[in-house]
């Protein structure tokens, strides 16, 4: 069966329902302008840390005590994972693998760590701007390729690596917080965020300040309750944004502003505009035909072929884990004990219950949101470079299929275009949707 | 005498009905059996509570894999996979609990895959330190210790005294002790003992109770030590980058075909420990976390913010004389194919040669690896 159309429109003001709406727009596009002002404003603060005698950290988008940091008033920020989709996304990541397997990187490492290598080896010259050097990296544990990255970033800058190292704590969750394991690894990430204090303040030469850190959390629970908000509008049938699409700009707006009172207005904005898309009838697709969950990352080199496989079958992303895990649902800093909340929040992620949870153990988390968000299916794009989110991903399909769920596999890598193959995938998709939209409409048992 | 007993060795390690195993099993109906996967675990705490650990490092090239390539990607290396294609048909059965360690992405990703198909055994997480320096450091592994102590105290029924425990540090460091002296053979008469023959020792001694092991070294190192045998005009070179996935033995012997291999990092289980651990006036347990970073030099699983590993890499290639570098990381390896680049620029730094070869534990031809050796071989002999 052919796919029904192609739909071609922007995502954000693609339709208006009803036909009889005379009030005009005025928030849509505010997440996408949003984020381009907050990407703008970090890489000029990248760019000219040096003019402005900034400090300036290297961490990771897995939660990197982002909040002491800024508490020390550390707000340039670089996150190289980031910077590294980005070179991918202008369509320019392969100059940059080329000059990392020229230095003996293989095909088979992390594309991202590649991205970063050939940057490094290009004078730090990145698209947006220049990246500068760091005073001092920090690096979470939960993907073991942060700690090899990290060792790059010690043999070519010698500064400080402070490692949040995260024990791992799948097996028999329930009973671990509170356990005294918990008590244990509490104490040993506390040991670590004081090494960072002291760190952080010879760097810049200011006292630890408590309420200072309170504040910086107080922010970011905001951020999680508003987060929490936006991600349930698209529990409605139709939904209201695509988690695929729209979520990069929502996240692209957060990274960039990560632990910052920046990110509360952006999360106004793309409430606001959400809020506007359910008064106004506006839908991110004209007939929402299928509604799926997307684990994870596309290819960045290829986003739009990418995208575009999904589009001729007018599906809708209504949950996406890449744009979900920047914000823990159901985690708020106590703030009564702010250095051990902090604390206990990088345990936390390392537990099956956090989205931030990279590990294939997110398996019973997918099951519950394709419930609570009325899913059809759920693809999985497995991703050659990054064994953390991929590894366990093709045992993840068996028990999801064997949950009822359907689910389509796709694999590629992040960045590296060598291995998307755009007519294999188109092959994969349209067999999976076809046999999906005579299940969903015709009631067959395929 | 003691060429049977390398040959049994050699056997032991290609035999996955873990024969070893089964004979202590039926020697010891109560004992339970512990299997851990790499790198390393204190096994003196699995001994002191009278069970018998066993290493599980995949299956090689000697068992087809079926079901675990159904669950796995292809991009991830080998020896998950054939561990879990063990698990999947039954053959790690004796097992009473399953140990990992979370070194890298895959390995994380295995122990889930593991806790959700292999169920017929108790699998557990020891989550060792990767921040080696933070002040809370040793006392987060020695609590990290008792939590596995508690643990294997209740799959074996056997509480751990510290006095067994201590008595069971004393018998891994005459393991560790022996090991060193084979290698201080292998450093400086290579001819005597080759590195086929001492990883094959070696390996055994994962499957085997450390009372038997013992008494095999100690053959070994009696017979290599008295040996007669000639030296011949082989390049010295240092093999790193087996610290996980297990390299075919015929992999080693194709290297030693034009090579010695003086050092290399096999069995690190067994090696981890680079002296004794100290007993005297000191809690046994809180000893054994302390030496997990004192006695530790390195491994590419583990950080260590008190050094670069490629210095200490570097340090071992001039204990050893070596006069070449065989790199060679499993394939898909991330942590083996980023220290590769570091150690590679640290060679290129101290003007020692080196190859880069890839290996695979289930790969089968070896023609091509013996050319490449011997053309590397070659070009140092005849043109350095």
């Amino acid at each position: 069966m052919e796919a029904t159309k192609t739909f071609s429109a922007p995502p954000v003001a693609a339709g208006v329902a009803g036909g009889s709406v005379n009030i005009e727009p005025r928030y849509q596009g505010a997440a996408r302008d949003g984020q381009r002002v907050l990407i703008k404003k970090w890489f000029d603060g990248l760019s000219q840390s040096r003019e402005t005698g900034s400090k300036v950290a290297y961490a990771f988008v897995i939660p990197s005590a982002f909040e002491l940091l800024r508490s020390f008033d550390i707000q340039v920020i670089a996150l190289p994972e980031v910077q590294a989709l980005q070179v991918a996304v202008k369509k320019i990541g392969h100059e940059y693998l080329a000059r990392s397997e020229e230095l003996g990187y293989s095909l088979d490492v992390c594309g991202y760590v590649k991205i970063d290598v050939g940057m490094m080896d290009m004078n730090m010259q990145h698209p947006l701007g220049t990246i500068p050097p760091p005073d001092l990296v920090i690096c979470p544990t939960l993907c073991n390729t942060y700690i090899k990255w990290a060792e790059i970033w010690k043999e070519r800058f010698g500064v400080p690596v402070m490692l949040l190292d995260q024990p791992s704590r799948i097996v028999n969750p329930e009973s671990y917080w509170g356990s005294s394991t918990f008590d244990a690894d509490r104490r040993y990430m506390m040991g670590q965020l004081e090494d960072m204090i002291e760190v952080c303040e010879r760097i810049t030469g200011k006292k630890f300040n408590e309420d200072r850190l309170a504040e910086y959390e107080h922010q970011w629970n905001l951020v999680a309750d508003l987060w929490l908000e936006i991600r349930d509008y698209n529990k409605r049938i139709p939904a209201i944004f695509d988690a695929f699409e729209d979520g990069l700009y929502y996240m692209g707006g957060i990274q960039a502003c990560r632990g910052s009172a920046e990110a509360i207005p952006f999360m106004e904005s793309i409430k606001q505009e959400l809020q506007e898309r359910v008064e106004l009838g506006i839908y991110p697709i004209k007939e929402e035909k299928f509604r799926m969950f997307i684990d994870l990352a596309p290819c960045w080199s290829r986003l739009r072929s990418f995208i575009n496989l999904f589009k001729r079958w007018d599906v809708l992303f209504v949950y996406g884990t890449y744009m979900s895990m920047l914000v823990e649902p159901e985690f708020r800093y106590d703030l009564s004990r702010p250095l051990e909340t902090l604390a206990d929040s990088m345990l936390y992620f390392s537990t099956p219950d956090s989205v931030m949870n990279l590990f294939s153990n997110r398996l019973g988390q997918t099951i519950d949101l394709c419930r609570e968000y009325s899913i059809d299916g759920v693809v999985l794009h497995a991703i050659k470079s990054c064994r953390a989110i991929s590894g366990g991903i093709v045992d993840e399909r068996e028990f999801l299929q064997r949950a009822g769920i359907p689910t389509l596999f796709l694999d590629s890598d992040l960045v590296d275009a060598r291995y998307f193959s755009e007519a294999q995938m188109r092959n994969r998709v349209d067999a999976f949707f076809e046999s999906l939209e005579r299940k969903k409409y015709f009631g067959a048992k395929a | 005498m003691t060429e049977e007993i390398i040959e049994r060795c050699r056997e032991l390690i290609e035999d996955f009905s873990f024969p070893e195993v089964r004979r202590w099993k039926e020697q010891h109906p109560q004992g339970k059996v512990v299997g851990y996967f790499p790198v390393y675990i204190p096994l003196e705490i699995i001994h002191a509570a009278g069970a018998l650990p066993v290493a599980i490092l995949g299956s090689g090239n000697r068992i087809e894999v079926k079901q675990a390539d159904s669950r796995l990607p292809s991009f991830i290396c080998s020896i998950p996979r054939t561990t879990l294609e063990l698990g999947f048909r039954g053959m790690l059965d004796f097992l009473d609990g399953m140990l990992f360690l979370p070194i890298c992405d895959v390995a994380r990703n295995l122990v889930q895959i593991w806790l959700r198909n292999i169920t017929q055994m108790t699998t557990d997480i020891l989550y060792l330190p990767q921040n080696l320096i933070s002040r809370g450091s040793i006392d987060y592994l020695h609590s990290e210790y008792q939590r596995l102590q508690s643990l294997v105290e209740e799959w074996s029924g056997r509480r751990v005294s510290p006095e067994a425990l201590s008595q069971s540090i004393r018998l891994f460091n005459r393991q560790r002790l022996l090991i060193r002296q084979l290698y201080q053979i292998r450093r400086e008469t290579p001819w005597r003992l080759s590195a086929a023959d001492t990883y094959a020792v070696l390996r055994a001694g994962t499957l085997m109770p450390v009372e038997q092991h013992i008494e095999i070294l100690e053959s070994v190192l009696e017979w290599a030590q008295k040996r007669e045998t000639k030296s011949l005009d082989k390049i010295r070179v240092v093999l790193e980058g087996t610290f996980c996935e297990q390299p075919p033995i015929e992999f080693i012997e194709g290297v030693e075909d034009v090579c010695y291999i003086v050092d290399d990092d096999f069995i690190l289980a067994l090696r981890w420990l680079t002296d004794d651990v100290p007993l005297e006036g000191v809690d046994p347990l809180f000893s054994l976390a302390r030496s997990y970073r004192e006695l530790f030099t390195y491994a590419s699983i583990q950080h260590d913010g008190r050094r670069p590993k490629a210095q200490e890499f570097l340090k071992k290639c001039r204990n050893a004389r070596a006069e070449a570098v065989i790199l060679s990381p499993p394939k898909f390896c991330e942590p083996g194919l980023d220290d590769q680049v570091l150690f590679a620029q640290a060679l290129d730094r101290e003007g020692i040669p080196y190859l880069s070869m890839e290996f695979e534990e289930k790969m089968t031809t070896f023609e091509q690896l013996r050319l490449q050796v011997e053309t590397f071989a070659e070009s140092l002999l005849f043109y350095a």
